[in-house]
């Protein structure tokens, strides 16, 4: 009898689900829907005569983007932007677009634009987006995105009609001409940006660097134009969007700095021209953008080999560089140190640092032997400052700081740490640089070594 | 009694869900009408249709589809203005150097694969790392990092050729199996599921094969060997010809590994002359003859 119920069930869910088939819920099949939701959209991306204006900020703390796209009814669309980086690829292209219809629509560009550039930053760590799925259209007709190709934290994009005159809106002379300036030292290999402001009626200069790609700003110094040493430490940090000749800061640079009041909500640059520098025995060219703040003073920005903002690292006592952190000529030397100082794992900076009542000013390796015996082996110094440049001044012998057992025996291979030592600071020609919070580049400008020192306290 | 008045019972209701079902859709037609596709008018559509599609039946996918990677990996698609360089290199060092030997065009224009897809960038996993180059198993070429070409840099291009003959030496074994015994010529050497990546390419060597990732399966070893062989100029020096004055066992185990790749390059050889009267050796003549 089971079997007679189960048949009857299973004749029953045959019926119900023809049943459920047979109604029409909705009056067009669901690929005539799809194909209505696509065309509306894509009737809506072309309509705007002038078309789409988008203010792209790629995440939280970066910088901010104009965009202009047209889209065209032969699905190709024309994307116009300010990144003038790649040999200005990105600053007018033509490219294929498609609206996809997944778990709602999607806006593909079928080939690489500006978004996959900012996307790709950092090996692709930048958490820019390139693909968007359509939200809805708002009661002032711009249009809703978010962005599908996040992980988490998905931005949303608002495509804005654009008016007649928004190409003034791009910044792309201003875009090139500071990419131009930050790359002014690559043959030092700086990690770090170095950038001042000068105030050319004013007795002040601003130090800090700039992240062209990311558009960002900091300023982690002021100084006297007529005394470099009074200078003031400062850690202001702003995003910025180009706007035609002028750098738009998110939040102003507002305050009271070496006993002067400013307020700088934006620099309009309007000439580059070329100088120089020379730390070593060859003359380095320098770009110098000249214009004015949205203050109306005259401003120069500049790169800067001097840059006070590099004396911060004195707020901190103990640094870490892992070897990967040690270059030379911008590569890496981990083979090197590897074959000179086998137990190394990093090098250390101390600075005024207390341990067991002492205290200690050095740098030196940490080193571990295979029994797990460690020890710190550096050599002290003492240092004079201008500015950002530190001169050392070593004590001739080797100093270990040992674990408590004390059983790390120095081998000859101890003596290789003052290779790295003198490569580091030889000629008294290092310089220190603000990488980012917390992190200090001492980089000697004449031999090509360079350390990026990580602060541990 | 009872026995067959259930089956008379048991027959009705089939019965009746026989016509109940089909009954249900008395308008269905199989004429369902099709999507129309409308031919690209773009010069490099026309390029691709004309040279790739028309000609050997094989596309290549240049505009981005996410589902190209799984969801848990993202990647970029090609710059516009590396496309075209991209078919030509594909032209010169995929189709032309079997297009030149006797019987290659023959092969080549039968097996093939369906799909060439390019991706502008490497592959971004969530975690943050990268993946360099993908596998597919034959059916389709997924080459990465096109909008790095450069062809005067060999690096680049034997990551590309790597790709291109690895997957195309599937489609041998697919179509005619792997040659025979090949499981038999370094069965110590292959590795256990998912650890290859643990193995050193001295490691691998040793064991009789060109990569540890040849050591993953019997398939992966031979489109291994055969993608080595043909855009390695080094391939003899480091994989067949013995070293000189062994006095280490490191050497001796390297030699030892010779042996069997030896074994294993007649092997494949053999296999493609046999299956399909192509000289490998040939292809691999053509294949450095391009060589920056």
């Amino acid at each position: 009898m089971r079997k007679y119920i189960y048949s009857i069930f299973v004749a029953m869910l045959a019926l119900v689900s023809c049943d459920d088939d047979d109604i029409q819920v909705f009056e067009k099949t669901a690929d005539e829907r799809a194909a209505e939701a696509i065309a509306t959209l894509k009737a809506d991306l072309i309509e705007p005569a002038n078309g789409w204006r988008v203010k792209y900020t790629p995440v939280d703390g970066a910088g901010s983007f104009y965009v202009l796209m047209k889209f065209g009814e032969d699905n190709k669309v024309r994307i116009r932007s300010d990144v003038s980086t790649d040999e200005r690829s990105y600053v007018d292209q033509v490219i294929g677009y498609r609206i996809d219809n997944s778990l709602g629509l999607e806006l593909i560009f079928e080939s690489y634009t500006m978004f996959h550039y900012l996307y790709e930053l950092d090996q692709a760590t930048f958490a820019a987006e390139y693909e968007f799925d359509f939200v809805n259209k708002t009661p002032d007709n711009a249009l809703v995105f978010v962005s599908k190709s996040d992980f988490s934290n998905k931005s949303t994009i608002l495509f804005e009609e654009a008016s007649p005159g928004d190409l003034s809106l791009l910044g792309i002379t201003v875009d090139e001409n500071l990419e131009t300036l930050s790359n002014d030292f690559d043959s030092f290999n700086l990690f770090s940006s170095s950038v001042k402001v000068q105030f050319t009626d004013k007795d002040l200069i601003l130090y800090g660097g700039l992240d062209v790609a990311k558009r960002t700003f900091n300023i982690s110094a002021a100084a006297r134009k007529s005394d470099p040493e009074t200078f003031e430490l400062l850690a202001i940090s702003t995003p910025y969007i180009l706007q035609g000749n002028s750098v738009l800061f998110d939040t102003p640079i507002s305050g009271n700095f070496v006993g002067l009041t400013i307020s700088v909500g934006s620099l309009t640059l309007t000439s580059l021209s070329t100088g120089g520098v020379q730390p070593c025995a060859d003359l380095v060219p320098i770009h110098i953008y000249s214009g004015q703040t949205s203050a109306g003073d005259a401003i120069t920005l500049e790169s800067t080999i001097v840059n006070a903002g590099g004396r911060g690292f004195t707020g901190s006592t103990l640094f870490v560089a892992p070897l990967s952190n040690i270059r030379k000529d911008g590569g890496f030397v981990l083979d090197e140190i590897e074959q000179d100082l086998p137990d190394a794992s990093e090098m250390y900076l101390l600075n005024n640092f207390s341990y067991r009542g002492q205290i200690i000013t050095g740098i030196g390796f940490f080193l571990q032997d295979a029994q797990g015996d460690n020890a710190l082996a550096y050599k002290a110094f003492s240092a004079s400052f201008d500015s950002n440049k530190v001169t050392f001044t070593f004590e001739p012998d080797i100093r270990y700081i040992v674990n408590e057992d004390g059983a790390y025996v120095p081998d000859a291979n101890t003596q290789n740490i003052t290779k790295y030592l003198d490569a580091l600071t030889e000629g008294g020609n290092t310089y220190v640089y603000k990488y980012a919070d917390g992190i200090y580049e001492f980089n000697n400008l004449c031999n090509g070594w360079t350390a990026a020192f990580i602060a541990l306290d | 009694m009872v026995k067959i008045r259930r089956k008379y019972l048991s027959l009705c209701l089939v019965a009746a869900i026989s016509m109940v079902v089909p009954a249900c859709y008395p308008e269905d037609e199989l004429n369902i009408p099709r999507k129309s596709v409308v031919d690209s008018q773009d010069e490099l559509d026309e390029r691709i249709q004309q040279d790739f599609i028309d000609e050997y039946g094989v596309a290549v996918r240049y505009k981005f589809v996410d589902r190209y990677v799984d969801q848990t990996k993202r990647v970029t698609p090609p710059k516009l203005d590396v496309v075209e360089p991209m078919l030509n290199f594909l032209t010169d060092f995929w189709i032309r150097p079997f297009e030149e030997v006797p019987n290659g065009e023959d092969f080549f224009r039968r097996h093939v694969p369906a799909e060439v897809i390019f991706i502008g960038s490497t592959i971004y996993n969530a975690d943050g790392t990268v993946t360099l180059g993908t596998a597919d198993a034959g059916a389709r070429i997924t080459l990465t990092e096109v909008n790095f070409i450069d062809v005067e840099d060999r690096d680049w291009i034997f990551r590309q050729l790597g790709t291109i003959y690895h997957e195309f030496a599937h489609i041998m074994h697919q179509r005619y199996n792997l040659p025979a015994n090949w499981q038999l010529l370094s069965p110590q050497g292959y590795t256990s599921l998912g650890s290859w990546y643990n193995l050193t390419d001295e490691e691998a060597l040793q064991r009789g094969f060109v990569s540890p990732y040849g050591t993953s399966t019997f398939n992966e070893d031979f489109a291994e060997l055969v993608a080595f062989y043909l855009f390695d100029p080094d391939f003899h020096t480091k994989y067949t010809i013995d070293e000189t004055s062994c006095v280490t066992a490191d050497c001796t185990a390297r030699n030892e590994g010779r042996a069997k790749l030896r074994q294993k390059l007649a092997a494949a050889q053999l296999h493609y002359k046999q299956n399909v009267g192509v000289d490998l050796e040939l292809v691999r003549q053509r294949v450095q003859a391009r060589l920056p």
